[in-house]
């Protein structure tokens, strides 16, 4: 994409048709590596979108005009981060809002800390590896291409974590259930 | 369906349906809601200490490609967050070890942009005039669309517009095909041109986007304020950017010559001596005599033979895949989920059927494979594409 180079420094300028060349030229690219990272999805429109707007707000900043290819794939990753951050949320729709067990945040006392991080610790280092890769947004399918296994082992690994968290979780599920102000 | 613990906690996703089944379980089973809430509770404390622990995703793309983009790719406040993150990543990495497989990721996913990067430039580069291959789907797209549309281009053919006449002080520049030969020319501009056989290409003094064409033609222009002039046998044709084939047939018995313009991309009009304008759009053919134009809509593939390209646009993979295994007397096995999808693409005949093949995987997001024993392609679905 060498012949882009005068169109960039144009659009740089304002001017709106060299941009669209840009853009248009970029579409495809980006099409072409978000199918090939989450599949054939309707989100794959609108990383593409994001992406095309990142790199029409951010030309500026855009120091070597031969450079594009760094320049789009850096917004193109960053996009598709942002994406797998973003895919936690359903679960918790299994519980109304008032009824969701309440977790005290950050500011949680370190005897809350404790609880949950003994029953964390009695995980092989593999299994809480691969709970932190689900719980950060990759799908178990994506895990299993990350650590060269199967989806199948995959799940099986985190049922078996999960099991093994059960005794250590129950005291700590009894305290978040109990109210704030009581002292255990 | 009933749901048990291991169930739920093996779903990548939940549908409206899935949620109103697992509610209705958990009231059903005071032990399913229990192991339910030990699950989110360990979800959402894990969540915590990522948000805690791991830089931001941001960072994290810094971090993994820090040797692979140089300084000035970065802005001055993402270079600086960068050598931050370094000095910390490390602990982090060994107090999580699922950020050392992340940023691996993105490295593959840096690999992944690439090779999309690649395709398309291959099919776009100085010496083919191939187009990246797009397998359409536009709904939300309106930014591309808005430059689609500012890409559309006016192609005027008339008749009896002052030929541009060799100027004897300048230069002339030829450059010309015999039977049996075809080629690509680069011209300055950046702009691709395909010669047909017992064709020439000429322009006079320091290149300024105008040329002589004897014979046919496939243009692929750059877009540029600029009009690009090609002054054929029976009038000029004005380009700003688009990609078309120009066709002449000689004079017939009366000694009236005809002009074929069949358009690929962007957008034409047409106007001849004595005869109203009339516009082309994209797979369109304009059909420009001395009596008139005639304007219809045409199959590109098979008008635009002779610039031995294969054009496609929005046309259904199984007429694509139809088109190559009967020019190349091939056989490609084209998995089902593709049979419909529409693709938009045109590729130089010479690449071969493997690279062809290849660039439309990429973008198809499908894997190529090739029976070593048969010869036969096969065109599957990726293992990542039913995610």
């Amino acid at each position: 994409m060498q012949s882009l180079v005068p169109h960039i420094e144009k659009a740089k300028k304002g001017d709106q048709a060299a941009l669209s060349i840009i853009l248009t030229k970029l579409e495809p690219v980006l099409r072409a590596f978000f199918i090939s990272r989450i599949g054939r999805r309707p989100d794959v429109d609108d990383l593409v979108q994001n992406t095309l707007l990142r790199v029409h707000r951010g030309l500026s900043d855009l120091k070597d005009d031969t450079r594009l290819k760094a320049f789009a794939m850096k917004g193109a990753i960053y996009e598709l981060q942002d994406f797998y951050r973003g895919r936690y949320k359903p679960k918790e729709t299994l519980f109304d809002s008032d009824e969701t067990p309440e977790i005290h945040s950050l500011d949680a006392s370190a005897e809350e800390q404790m609880d949950v991080e003994y029953a964390l610790s009695s995980l092989s280092p593999h299994a809480r590896e691969i709970i932190e890769l689900r719980e950060y947004g990759y799908k178990y399918e994506e895990i299993a291409d990350m650590v060269g296994s199967t989806e199948a082992a995959i799940k099986m690994q985190v049922k078996r974590a999960f099991e093994r968290m059960k005794d250590a979780l129950m005291a700590f599920l009894l305290w978040i259930a109990i109210p704030a102000t009581f002292s255990r | 369906m009933s749901y048990s613990i291991e169930d739920i906690v093996g779903l990548d996703s939940f549908s409206a349906d899935d949620v109103a089944a697992i509610k209705a379980a958990m009231l059903a089973d005071e032990s399913l809601r229990l192991a339910v809430s030990r699950w989110i509770a360990v979800s959402k404390w894990v969540r915590l200490s990522i948000e805690n622990d791991f830089p931001s995703s941001q960072v994290l793309v810094r971090f993994a490609l820090r040797e692979q983009l140089s300084e000035s790719d970065w802005t001055s406040q993402e270079w600086a967050s960068l050598k931050q993150a370094e000095s910390v990543m490390a602990d982090a990495i060994a107090n999580h070890a699922s950020l050392a497989r992340i940023i691996s990721r993105i490295q593959n996913d840096a690999q992944a942009f690439d090779q999309a990067w690649n395709a398309s430039v291959d099919s776009i580069q100085a010496g083919t005039i191939d187009r990246a291959p797009v397998a359409r789907r536009f709904s939300g797209m309106r930014l591309v669309r808005t430059a689609l549309s500012a890409a559309a281009v006016v192609v005027v053919i008339a008749f009896g517009i002052n030929q541009l006449t060799p100027n004897a002080t300048l230069p002339h520049h030829v450059i010309e095909y015999a039977a049996g030969e075809s080629n690509h020319v680069v011209l300055e501009d950046g702009s691709t041109v395909r010669l047909a056989e017992n064709s020439s290409l000429s322009w006079d003094g320091d290149f300024s986007r105008t040329v002589s064409l004897s014979g046919s033609a496939f243009f692929d222009v750059d877009a540029s304020s600029e009009p690009f002039f090609v002054e054929t046998e029976v009038g000029v044709t004005t380009v700003l950017g688009t990609s078309f084939g120009i066709q002449t047939i000689p004079a017939d018995e009366n000694g009236n010559p005809t002009v074929k313009v069949t358009l690929v991309s962007g957008r034409v009009s047409l106007s001849g001596q004595g005869s109203a304008s009339k516009v082309l759009a994209p797979g369109e053919q304009g059909i420009i005599t001395r009596s008139g134009i005639t304007v219809a809509p045409v199959n590109l593939t098979e008008s635009l033979t002779w610039t031995e390209f294969l054009v496609f646009r929005d046309t259904p993979m199984k007429e694509v895949v139809a088109e190559l295994q009967r020019r190349f007397e091939i056989k490609i096995i084209l998995d089902k989920h593709f049979t419909d999808t529409p693709l938009t693409g045109t590729f130089d005949q010479d690449r071969g059927a493997k690279e062809i093949l290849n660039i439309m995987a990429t973008a198809l997001g499908a894997q190529l494979s090739v029976d070593a024993q048969t010869g036969t392609f096969s065109l599957e679905r990726s293992e990542s594409a039913g995610l």
